[in-house]
């Protein structure tokens, strides 16, 4: 998972390589609030036991191919989403500039598609699953093995984005690159679930209290919907002007039976992701729709989950009670 | 420690370079072939005999150099085979040909920088570079403690080792896997305790301070 030099475009890795930096500095910022001088020193550990963790390479079902830890939802789960984000970025940092391994000029790349999406995404997939099935043991490796493995396929996802962002000037479709991608991803997020899953079984069945004692530095959900928001604006107005001009694999059928035709007319606003500008302002036309289509998105599901969500019970008094 | 670093000589040249310069000329190297339309793909060649040259100051080995190289060689064999699905054209074979190149390039400044820089070099880098102080103190917390570690792991494989973990079969070979990593990591939330105590003993208030 760790790209290399050559691979992205410059301008691709100085985007990522800003979000990344940004995300880095919120997550110090947070460490520093909680003023755990335990923090520092126990991060560490953990990096460097990610370190040694992603040395070990597994094979790939009889594959000519290995997959190794990217250990962002096992370190989230540890030691929460902010010092877990940490963790992973100074292991990316030592591994790119000590061993060779992953670019330096992709250094933004790699901490963005492992340490924010692995710890930030992961361990907020991981958080929401556990309220959802549950806090004890079972319900804690269901939502650490689900979370684990998806949190592999979205990073494979990001890098199939950054490519496609990177060669817009590619000559071949990259529908074949995204399906290699994501079905050899699919079967490293399995590895990747299992070594999650079972070093968080080990731990549980003999240090419980260090997951209970994890739980204390469980983020808000709102900083991360946030966060989350900022990281979807920012692709979509940085990103979206240099996407494709390759028709999408929905495209490329209906190319060829012949049904692209219809329904061309019925297009309401923001055709072909575009507002209507002068010449010449094409891009930042496409970044504003961009940014535009994000944030209706964003309020039609805001709207969505507040009428779905039932209201809170009101708590009675007990001053009152007896 | 399984980390391939080729061994240091004493002819490398390059290592009493300043840091600042060695790490500038590696991504100056990175950025440059970066920036190169696939039509000139022979500058992006001539950055790599640049960078060959400072293999030969450093005193690198061409066998090293080619293994080392080999690690990338999945991404290429995923691009390929996916260019082979997509029926390939001559530009698309100039496209993968330049993709090769300037992957080969940055390879090369990437293994340069290892064999020139030094742990410590790093450290007293980003600190002049401003990095925050928390993200230096992980990194020579990673640093000192990655050996230490890994040295617990091989005590850990040779116990299991001698209570018959040779004959084990795979499936059990994966559980003792986890059953060490689980182990390792217990041990090292313990040692983070105990340096922990150490630092507060010697006066940390949680601010990074460096022996200048």
């Amino acid at each position: 998972m760790h790209i290399r030099d050559g691979i992205l475009s410059p301008e691709v890795c100085a985007v990522a390589g800003v979000v990344s930096a940004a995300a880095i500095g919120y997550s110090l910022r947070q460490l520093s609030r909680q003023r755990d001088s335990h923090a520092v020193p126990l991060t560490g550990m953990v990096a460097a036991l990610v370190f040694a963790g992603q040395m070990v390479n597994f094979p790939l079902f009889g594959l000519p191919v290995s997959g190794h830890l990217l250990g962002g939802v096992l370190a989230a789960a540890l030691v929460g989403p902010w010092a877990g984000c940490l963790a992973i970025s100074v292991v990316l940092i030592v591994q790119a500039v000590l061993f060779a391994d992953g670019g330096l000029m992709s250094l933004g790349v790699n901490i963005l598609n492992m340490a924010v999406i692995g710890c930030w995404g992961g361990g907020a997939m991981y958080e929401s699953l556990r309220r959802l099935v549950g806090t004890n043991l079972r319900g804690s490796l269901v939502a650490v093995i689900v979370a684990a493995y998806l949190s592999v396929l979205a990073a494979a996802a990001c890098f199939c984005g950054e490519f496609v962002a990177s060669a817009h000037d590619i000559p071949f479709p990259v529908q074949p690159l995204t399906w290699f991608m994501v079905l050899y991803h699919a079967l490293i997020g399995i590895g990747e679930a299992a070594i999650t899953g079972g070093v968080l079984a080990f731990v549980w069945s003999r240090r419980p209290q260090l997951l209970a004692a994890s739980e204390t530095s469980v983020p808000s959900w709102r900083p991360l919907t946030a966060a989350g928001v900022a990281v979807a604006c920012v692709i979509a107005a940085v990103l979206s002007p240099w996407a494709s001009e390759w028709p999408d694999g929905l495209e490329a059928v209906g190319d060829r039976v012949g049904f692209n035709d219809l329904g061309q007319d019925r297009v309401l606003l923001l055709s072909d992701y575009a507002l209507p500008v002068p010449s010449g302002w094409e891009a930042v036309s496409v970044s504003a729709a961009g940014v535009l289509g994000t944030l209706v998105v964003l309020c039609v599901g805001w709207l969505l989950i507040s009428r779905v969500t039932p209201s809170p019970v009101p708590v009675p008094d007990a001053s009152h009670a007896g | 420690m399984p980390v391939d670093v080729a061994p240091m000589r004493t002819e490398n040249l390059c290592r009493w370079w300043p840091a600042d310069l060695k790490l500038g000329l590696a991504l100056l190297a990175i950025l440059v072939v970066g920036l190169l339309s696939p039509e000139q793909w022979p500058a992006a060649a001539a950055v790599g005999v640049l960078l060959l040259m400072g293999h030969a100051l450093a005193g690198t080995s061409l066998t090293w150099i080619c293994h080392r190289s080999a690690v990338w060689l999945s991404t290429l064999v995923l691009l390929g085979a996916a260019m082979w699905w997509s029926i390939p054209t001559a530009a698309a074979g100039l496209w993968l040909w330049s993709f090769f190149v300037r992957c080969a390039v940055a390879v090369l400044a990437g293994l340069w920088l290892m064999q020139v820089l030094s742990a410590q070099e790093l450290l007293v880098t980003l600190r002049r570079w401003h990095v925050p102080g928390l993200l230096i103190v992980m990194v020579s917390f990673l640093l000192r403690y990655l050996v230490v570690l890994w040295e617990e792991h091989e005590r850990l494989w040779r116990a299991q080792q001698s209570r018959g973990a040779g004959s084990a079969t795979s499936w059990q070979l994966w559980h003792l896997a986890l059953e060490r990593v689980g182990m390792l990591l217990l041990r090292s939330l313990d040692r983070s305790e105990r340096i922990h105590r150490a630092m507060l003993a010697r006066g940390w208030d949680g601010s990074p301070r460096g022996l200048e």
